[in-house]
């Protein structure tokens, strides 16, 4: 069984149909990228497996558990740790306490200070300005704010909505090469992002999203050689390298 | 008159529907006093709806400020209360000047001072506009809570001011307003063979004649640029100055627009009474007007209207209603029932009707907050779930609304 | 943000003739932290200036300067010759400069016309008598601000016209970015300022904005365009200045400004800094000019 499957998954918003049977799979240690364009399902995607909404039919398993009937907070226990679009850290909180926000939902304190030590490992312009109030950082360094603070919640899996949006391209790099880092500890990563380019580049495997209904799944490989991707995603000025 | 309101209805474009609708209303309101006159009761009925209008005049001056500009005013009563006062002041025995004057706008003399009400009408209305400036202006940089606390706080300066400058007062000053006395003896008008007097029938009318303005004046408003600008300065003001909108400017004429409203109700109520005194320009008037807004349907013009008659209602009938049945006799037509009473004999339910008006608004906001006849606008922002697919789409993973510029 | 100046200012430099849009030393100080410092910058009649920097550098700040929202510390800001420091931003509008907003800023609760008739506000003669009474001129005035608000949605084709009756909040993301730009260009404005209007818009949504933008210059407007995306920077710009911590780091043709090395370090990387090389390159084989 993999590690996040949703299965014949249908969402409902009244009487307006958002996802339509879709069928996704992450495998225990992959990073697996979901593209599609706004309004094509990509949201209500990451909102379906935080519990913020509840699929009409079909089912979400999380490590065989069923996830599609859990609150958000049992979401986050089981394992899954979200990182927002647009980072939403805690504005008017510095970054050790944004940090410290990320892991309420465990009580294992020596573990947790272990974790705060990687992630300033991970991130140490994060250690510099850790007094810092989160809302006068650029939006670089939110970003890798909201990364770690998901981070301390010791995910299994992260899920990621657009963590490149908005940023200036040195940052861009610096996020993918995050990803990367972060997959290595050992930790699975479910992303959704408009910039084909890198997140393919990174990802093992992709879901091609549109209007509801999965169009398109394979590797990533194969996803950035697709005529579909390459018209719709990739854009006809930015070089593939 | 006539060519005026032509001119209004023409640029309105509504539906026929909505035309249809009050057509339908001012029909039955134009045969109400008819329809009472054999049963003896036309008088204290017709006195409670002529009271019932002024309601709807002040709910659709507030309506304006809260309504269409978003301002919320918790002392909106003392605009009421400036169109009442001035009106009184120059059309009593207040003052009794030795010299004499004669125009026919205005003139005075040793018995007070007569002014035409006919011109003093919409005049008062406009000085209560000019105080809508003038009240508006110290509150224009403060947002929601800040404003409220404000306007809550001109209301009761307002209403200390009347209260205070009567006889014997802490300053030495002569009587000006007649204090808690009230300020009695205001003339009434005169409109060729007709004299306005005790008998409320032609106040009705008059009251009809100025409400429908009113409304007509409120639609108006609401379809056209200014009407616009309020809306945008609603959704977000920063964006709407980048766009070109003068806040200062909206903002002071949404004040304004409203206070004119109510100083017609001012000097209506002020001429029939015959009298003003301060109770009726407490903080909780101000409160009771809000009330008719919320429960009518916030910047809904058939809603605030629908909010007032229901006050009225509930204030002139249905709370003695409640107290008889509480006292333990129910009777409806043929039916009579007598039971031991729910309250003890010395309770006047009467005294708890802001107790109910204060359940009215927690309930219509908890379960109604676009109110009975709700605006349109109002309706799609507080239940956008009925919205296609794009909403929740567009939404980010939190719904958290995002912090200024 | 760099900490405030304790080394004196630079004087103030004068202003250059026939630039429509200008600031000269602009700096601001918040609580002790510059935000943006001594920033001189000029903007010609049908240009195209791209601003670009790390997240943080200033740029919204500056534009927020310019259209008024802020008071400069010290500076001036001349639109076409006119002083307009430290005025408020409906006289900004009204002396011809428009914007958009790096978060969406729309009405949303007010349907898509709407939207850009209120963007029509400043250039509506009619006063409240006219609104009121609905006069005739008044009313002719609406009715010509309506024919016109429509030309505009038309003008983005069928991503805004058909859509124009519905609530601007059930709009797709990049048809509301469509839509803010839509509604500046309501006012008529002279130089229009785009802060990220790609933002979180995909490749072929970002294509398209890039056509738009560029039969907008063609129109005769003047064009300042905060960006990260090298493609719509890169490809559109005829200057590009970069914001550095509050500073202006560097300033030139996308060709200098892509091979600067202070730039590269802050701001591009190497691989985007080769991406953009390459872009430029096309762009010049396209062109047949040195971009």
């Amino acid at each position: 069984m993999s590690m996040l499957q949703f299965n014949a998954v249908h969402t409902h918003y009244g009487p307006i149909h958002v996802l339509k049977g879709v069928n996704y799979r992450v495998e225990q240690g992959e990073i697996v990228c979901l593209l599609g364009a706004n309004g094509a399902g990509k949201t209500t995607t990451m909102k379906t497996i935080l519990g913020l909404v509840r699929p009409s039919s079909g089912g979400v398993t999380f490590n065989d558990q069923r996830i599609d009937r859990m609150t958000p907070r049992e979401v986050v226990k089981s394992g899954i740790a979200p990182v927002p679009e647009a980072r939403r850290v805690f504005a008017r909180m510095n970054v050790m306490e944004n940090l410290e926000l990320g892991a309420y939902t465990r009580h294992d304190h020596a573990a947790i200070a272990e974790d705060l030590t990687r992630v300033f490992d991970l991130f140490p312009r994060l250690k510099e300005r850790r007094k810092q109030m989160a809302g006068l950082m650029s939006g670089g360094e939110q970003q890798m704010l909201a990364i770690g603070r998901a981070m301390m919640a010791r995910p299994s899996l992260l899920i990621m909505d657009e963590p490149s949006m908005g940023l200036s391209p040195i940052f861009v790099e610096r996020v993918f090469d995050t990803v990367q880092a972060i997959n290595k500890q050992g930790v699975t990563v479910f992303m959704v992002e408009q910039n084909a380019n890198m997140a393919l580049t990174v990802a093992s495997r992709g879901y091609v999203l549109q209007t509801g209904e999965v169009v398109l799944e394979d590797t990533a490989a194969n996803l950035l050689q697709s005529e579909l991707v390459r018209k719709t995603y990739l854009g006809e000025s930015i070089e593939i390298k | 008159m006539a060519k005026l309101r032509g001119g209004l209805l023409g640029g309105l474009r509504p539906g026929y529907r909505l035309i249809a609708g009050w057509l339908i209303v001012l029909l039955a309101a134009i045969l109400l006093p008819i329809v009472l006159g054999p049963t003896g009761h036309q008088q204290d009925l017709t006195d409670d709806f002529v009271q019932a209008e002024v309601y709807a005049m002040l709910a659709l001056g507030l309506n304006v400020v809260v309504g269409f500009a978003g301002l919320l005013d918790l002392g909106y009563a003392a605009f009421f209360a400036i169109g009442a006062y001035t009106f009184g002041l120059l059309s009593s025995a207040q003052f009794q000047p030795s010299s004499r004057f004669s125009s026919p706008i205005i003139n005075w003399g040793p018995t007070g001072i007569h002014a035409n009400f006919w011109i003093f009408l919409p005049g008062c209305a406009l000085i209560a506009a000019l105080f809508g400036f003038i009240l508006g202006a110290p509150t224009l940089r403060l947002r929601g809570d800040y404003l409220a606390i404000v306007t809550l706080g001109f209301g009761e300066i307002v209403h200390k001011t009347v209260l205070n400058l009567g006889p014997s007062n802490a300053l030495g000053w002569p009587d000006i307003t007649g204090g808690d006395n009230s300020l009695a003896g205001i003339f009434q008008p005169q409109l060729g063979p007709l004299q306005f007097s005790t008998d409320q029938v032609p106040w009705y009318y008059l009251g009809l004649i100025v409400l429908a303005v009113i409304i007509i004046i409120a639609y108006s408003l609401q379809n056209s640029r200014l009407g616009r600008a309020w809306v945008a300065m609603r959704e977000d003001e920063l964006a709407a100055s980048c766009m070109g909108i003068n806040l200062t400017r909206t903002k002071l004429l949404a004040f304004a627009m409203g206070a004119f409203f109510s100083g017609f109700a001012g000097v209506i109520q002020g001429s029939r009474i015959g009298a003003v005194n301060p109770q009726q320009f407490t903080f909780t008037v101000s409160i009771s007007i809000l009330v008719m807004v919320v429960l009518g349907g916030i910047g809904s013009v058939p809603g605030v209207v629908l909010g007032a008659s229901l006050i009225a209602l509930i204030q002139f009938y249905l709370l003695d209603q409640l107290n008889t049945w509480a006292h333990g006799n129910f009777s409806i037509g043929p039916l009579n029932l007598t039971y031991p009473g729910i309250v003890p004999a010395s309770f006047d339910v009467n005294e708890a009707e802001y107790l109910i008006f204060g359940i009215l608004l927690v309930l219509m906001m908890v379960f109604r907050p676009e109110g009975l006849i709700p605006s349109g606008r109002r309706r799609r922002e507080l239940h956008p779930t009925d919205e296609g697919i794009r909403v929740e789409e567009n939404q980010q993973l939190y719904d958290m609304r995002s912090e200024g510029a | 943000m760099a900490m405030a100046a304790r080394t004196p200012a630079r004087p103030i430099a004068e202003p250059r003739p026939g630039a429509l849009l200008q600031t000269t030393g602009m700096t601001k100080i918040f609580g002790g932290l510059a935000a943006v410092q001594d920033i001189d910058f000029h903007i010609d009649p049908g240009e195209i200036v791209g601003v670009i920097g790390p997240n943080g550098a200033g740029k919204s700040t500056f534009f927020n300067l310019i259209t008024g929202l802020y008071k400069p510390t010290r500076g001036r800001i001349l639109v076409d010759g006119k002083d307009l420091t430290g005025r408020r931003p409906d006289v900004v509008l009204r002396a011809g400069v428009a914007r958009t907003f790096q978060n969406i800023r729309l009405f949303q609760n007010m349907t898509v016309l709407e939207n850009v008739l209120v963007g029509y506000h400043s250039r509506l003669r009619s006063r409240l008598i006219g609104d009121v009474l609905k006069l005739p001129r008044t009313r002719a005035e609406e009715r010509a601000a309506r024919t016109q608000a429509l030309e505009i949605l038309r003008f983005f084709g069928d991503r805004l016209y058909p859509y124009r009756d519905d609530l601007a909040r059930n709009l797709a993301y990049a048809d509301r970015r469509l839509l803010e730009i839509a509604r500046a260009l309501a006012a008529r404005p002279k130089v229009l300022l785009l802060d990220e209007p790609t933002v979180g818009m995909n490749p072929s949504e970002t294509e398209h904005a890039i056509r738009l933008i560029a039969r907008i210059r063609d129109q005769g407007l003047t064009i300042v365009l905060i960006e990260h995306k090298l493609n719509v920077v890169m490809g559109m710009s005829n200057r590009v200045v970069v914001l550095d911590y509050g500073q202006k780091i560097a300033e030139g043709s996308p060709r200098e400004v892509q091979a600067n090395e202070q730039v590269i370090e802050a701001y591009l990387g190497r691989k985007a800094a080769a991406q953009a090389a390459a872009l430029l390159d096309k762009r010049e084989a396209r062109e047949g000019a040195a971009p």
